[in-house]
């Protein structure tokens, strides 16, 4: 009897399984996996290794906000895609960056970022952003481990033109307001690996197969500029965007310090010499896993390999040629003899160091003016060195204890098309300066505001009040038509004909309160208490009288009358 | 009743007629009394030992690890060459710089002497160059500069411990802070005119030429000053311009790491130092006199505010600045290598950590203050979160290394950490006119 219950159980759940497993087959069917490496010498010496994990889903963006629409994650990360649908999220933007992007050395950044951490978010037409953001920044700061609980109302922005929504647009109310939009930037907050590991958590093969192999926390960390990125936006599954679905796309930007061998002519890197680790498969679920050299000759430098790639091309990117070479690893690796692949290395022969880099077209530079601790002022600079007029977006975000004065605001060789202020309240919004300007070419124009700096309460005080408080990255946002200096991979991403240029976040002093004063108080006026009120109320109440004479006992009356004790009364 | 009657007695008046009619004489009297006591303070019973108040900045945890003593010397080679070239010495600066891997800048400036003794004005002009280490992982919001000025004194070895600290400055990936290495021309002027063009301020006079490149705030500056090849004694001098004085937590670092490496530190040298350059007598450091004699030479140059050497203009914009001058190649004399060593180490510290403590002394000597405002600093930092609790006037704390924690953990966590500000801002302290009374104003 047992026996046949137990048949029936296993004939049960395998028609179970035959019913939902093409659900779920199909579920994974409709996701597709790629990771990418993009390797490339910079003017300078250095290389820059981009990794790019994409992952792309076909469930519309509107319905992951009915949790029962979405059953299965597969491999998307579902506590990201929780998070999306929780707050009605469209499309999310989070950068974990250490160090700033060189540009005028290393020309633009395949993804930009500033120093520190960059948040911001595109919500859906019909949430409430007021209420989400905070929400939205807890749960981040919770995945990947970051102190993103700084941001608040007076650190929060929505800039009208400058961060406008990549990706397909799903309605469209939301080309023309930005309400839907918030945009903060922490540039104190450090980065380590406790962010990484949970970024790599999120990744479907993790650090056990594919590019993940090569990630190790200490060669990856010591390096000159390490930006992880995370970037969730609507895709357009075909060329009309009749289909939309989601992408997640993972990035890491590392540039390392130039690979010199004992031959100070000759650079040579080489997968191991970089990641110390080595490359062993592709991602099984990736359809496509690839490791992209870019070998362009750099100022009549050759660039040689020590192994033949899959595939070499030259791409045309923003008007520039590009030779790539490409490595598929699938096609490299065999998984039943799970043998690592044979080692990549890429010299540059006769390099002499500093070779001038041609400089990008353009470039932003800002820095403080005025020392002292009442006025203050930033100075930016923008380099235009292209042959024709740039119209550019300039953002600024200062704190609102710099208290800027719009009057001062002065713009020499560019014109101001348009501005946009929104001025500061008092710890709960801060300043947010846009402005439309039109480049001359080859020129340099010079932006100059100055403001006045505040004074705090003393329980505002970060911890090391002394370090001073920092001023967000200025961002310029422009379409160029050419980028010959644009470091992109190939030309699956829509924001190549964004650039978005991040200039130095600033480190500005406050004057500070003497924080050991209220400890000086409390002494002083417990002293001051304790030993002075006590005697000064008794002199002030005290009323003094003449003592009355007391009646004598009666014994000293008699020894007194006798003649033993003087004739005189004591006092 | 006891209080009236005493003060209608007869004896407290002719006490105070006495006072009344002696006053003059009294007075005088208590003035010299005041000098006197002035000059008793150097003496060692009546201050303390200088001491680190900064608890996070141990001195002595950094690794001494600079030993490239070779490279010092062919460096001093190489730069003998020039002589009075100033401008082939920026050119081979230049090219230096950028072979041991700095961003390579110059700076034009002139300036417009006013008349001193005729009617003709001077016009000095001349070229600055600079190379900027960029720290890895960093967001270049601070820097620190290492300044080694070029012009009629000679400066062979200050360049050359300059150059050799960048190389090995290079190589290291520990900085959490940019490092400017700058090289003026001119004097005081030229320096004056970078930091004007870093500042944005602009002088009446100094027509100062554009910066290229820059860094962030700049946090500390050492110059070095030393044109022989073995020093005797380092003299740290920290007088800047309107008196104004640097950390003193920065001086006290620098004097206990010269004394680890063998080279004693002096605030002034001897009488005989104040005639010329050259020519110095060897102050005993322990004698009374010298110590007076120190406390009376710094009180001379901070009351006129004149610039005391190429470090004093960054003083004007609130930027701790020392000048590191090597004095002094008699027998006993040390070769630059230590002096080189512990500047690496200096350096080291500073990309992490700076202090909140006083700011204000007449030291005697390196090793002694006098006038110490009791200092606290109630800072909650990420490598220590203790708050020093104030020190009363009389303790007596000895200085120098303290418990140490392993130096890796240090080096690990100092990238991470950040460098405070200075005293805190109070606008007496900028405007000090030769008939102020220099007093402290801030006793916390």
């Amino acid at each position: 009897m047992a026996a046949r219950r137990w048949d029936w159980v296993q004939l049960l759940t395998a028609v179970f399984l035959h019913l939902t497993l093409p659900c779920m087959c199909q579920g994974r069917a409709e996701q597709s996996y790629s990771e990418a490496l993009f390797m490339k010498f910079l003017a300078d010496g250095r290389v820059s290794a981009t990794f790019d994990f994409s992952t792309v889903w076909s469930v519309h963006p509107l319905l992951f906000s009915n949790p029962g629409n979405v059953q299965h994650y597969g491999i998307f990360p579902k506590s990201l895609a929780e998070v999306v649908a929780h707050y009605h999220v469209q499309e999310l933007h989070l950068t974990l960056t250490q160090g700033q992007w060189r540009t005028r050395v290393w020309g633009y950044p395949a993804h930009p970022a500033p120093p520190g951490a960059e948040l911001w978010a595109w919500f859906l037409p019909e949430a409430d952003s007021e209420k989400e953001w905070p929400g939205l920044v807890d749960a981040m700061s919770g995945l990947l481990g970051a102190h993103l609980n700084a941001i608040d109302s007076a650190s929060s922005f929505q800039p009208l033109v400058s961060f406008r929504p990549n990706g397909a647009i799903l309605s469209k109310d939301m080309s023309n307001s930005s309400a839907l939009l918030r945009y903060a930037a922490l540039p104190r907050e450090t980065v380590c690996t406790e962010n990484f590991t949970p970024w790599t958590k999120l990744l479907p093969c993790g650090t056990a197969a594919g590019l993940g192999e090569l990630f190790e926390a200490e060669s990856l960390y010591d390096c000159d500029y390490h930006s992880l990125g995370l970037h969730f936006t609507p895709h357009c599954l075909d060329d009309g965007c009749g289909q939309v679905g989601v992408r997640l796309s993972l990035t890491l930007t590392v540039v390392f310090p130039p690979p010199v061998t004992s031959n100070p002519s000759i650079l040579e890197w080489s997968l191991k010499s970089l990641f110390h680790r080595p490359l062993t498969s592709a991602c099984p679920l990736a359809f496509s896993s690839t490791v992209t050299v870019e070998t362009n000759s750099i100022d009549g430098v050759q660039v040689s390999l020590s192994q033949t790639p899959s595939l070499t091309g030259t791409v045309e990117v923003a008007g520039r040629r590009r030779d790539r070479a490409v490595f598929d690893l699938h096609s490299l690796t065999n998984s039943t003899t799970s043998k690592p692949l044979p080692p990549l290395s890429v010299s540059s022969s006769s390099w002499a160091y500093h070779i001038m880099p041609e400089q990008p077209e353009l470039l932003v530079s800002r820095h403080l003016v005025g020392s002292g601790h009442d006025w203050g002022g930033l100075a930016t600079e923008i380099t235009n060195s292209a042959p024709h007029t740039v119209e550019v977006l300039y953002l600024e975000m200062v704190p609102w204890f710099f208290r800027l004065y719009l009057h001062t605001l002065s713009v020499s060789q560019a014109t101001v098309l348009s501005q946009h202020y929104v001025p500061a309240k008092d710890r709960r919004r801060a300043h947010m300066l846009e402005l439309r300007l039109s480049l001359p070419p080859l020129s340099t124009s010079y932006l100059s505001l100055q403001f006045r700096r505040a004074h705090l309460k003393w329980t505002e005080h970060k911890p090391d009040a002394h370090h001073g408080f920092y001023i967000n990255s200025a961002v310029i946002t422009t379409v160029l038509s050419e980028c010959p200096n644009c470091t992109s991979l190939a030309a699956q991403d829509q924001d190549l004909a964004v650039l978005r240029l991040y200039s130095e976040p600033l480190l500005v002093s406050l004057p500070t309160p003497d924080f050991s004063m209220p400890y000086n108080v409390i002494c002083f006026v417990c002293t001051v208490i304790a030993i002075a009120f006590g005697s000064v109320f008794n002199l002030t109440t005290r009323t003094l009288q003449p003592a009355a004479a007391a009646k004598e006992k009666l014994l000293t009356r008699i020894l007194r009358r006798i003649g033993v004790l003087s004739k005189q009364k004591s006092d | 009743m006891k209080l009236a009657s005493l003060l209608e007695s007869k004896r407290s008046k002719k006490l105070a007629g006495f006072l009344i009619k002696r006053r003059k004489p009294l007075g005088i009297l208590l003035y010299l009394c005041g000098l006197v006591y002035l000059g008793m303070l150097p003496r060692d019973e009546f201050n303390r030992r200088s001491f680190v108040d900064e608890n996070a900045l141990m001195v002595g945890l950094v690794r001494r690890e600079f030993r490239d003593s070779q490279s010092i010397s062919d460096y001093a080679e190489e730069l003998a060459d020039f002589g009075v070239d100033q401008e082939g010495l920026m050119v081979w600066l230049e090219a230096s710089f950028s072979r041991i891997g700095l961003e390579v800048y110059s700076q034009n400036y002139s300036a417009v002497l006013p008349a001193v003794a005729g009617p003709q004005a001077a016009s000095v002009s001349g070229r600055s160059v600079y190379g900027v280490l960029r720290a890895g992982r960093a967001s270049s919001a601070e820097s620190l500069v290492f300044s080694a000025p070029s012009g009629e004194a000679a400066n062979t070895h200050g360049l050359a411990v300059m150059l050799s600290l960048a190389k090995y400055f290079k190589s290291k990936n520990y900085w959490a802070k940019d490092i400017i290495f700058l090289v003026t021309t001119g004097g005081e002027i030229g320096v004056q005119a970078w930091i004007n063009s870093y500042m944005g301020n602009a002088v009446k006079g100094i027509n100062a030429g554009p910066l290229p490149g820059r860094s962030g705030a700049i946090q500390a500056v050492i110059n070095l000053e030393i044109d022989s090849p073995k020093i005797e004694y380092a003299r740290i001098m920290i007088e800047g311009v309107n008196g104004i004085l640097p950390n003193l937590d920065l001086v006290h670092v620098l004097t206990h790491l010269s004394e680890m490496e063998g080279i004693p530190s002096a605030l002034h040298m001897g009488w005989e130092g104040v005639r010329s350059h050259g020519r110095y007598s060897k102050p005993d450091l322990s004698d009374s006199a010298h110590k007076l004699y120190t406390v009376a030479s710094l009180m001379a140059h901070q009351a006129p505010g004149l610039p005391l050497a190429g470090h004093a203009p960054f003083l004007r914009h609130r930027i701790d600045s020392v000048t590191v001058r090597g004095v002094g190649s008699g027998p006993t004399a040390k070769p630059l290598l230590n002096l080189a060593r512990y500047l690496a180490v200096l350096l080291a510290e500073k990309t992490c950590i700076f202090s909140v403590s006083s700011a204000f002394c007449l030291p005697p000597g390196p090793w002694r203050v006098v006038f110490e405002a009791s200092t606290i600093s109630w800072r909650d930092s990420t490598i220590q979160s203790s708050s020093t609790m104030p020190r009363l006037a009389g303790d007596s704390s000895p200085s120098g290394c303290s418990c140490l924690p392993s130096a890796s953990y240090w080096l690990h966590s100092c990238w991470r950490a950040y460098l405070s500000g200075c005293w805190q801002e109070d606008s007496e302290w900028q405007l000090l006119s030769a008939q102020e009374v220099v007093t402290p104003v801030n006793s916390r």
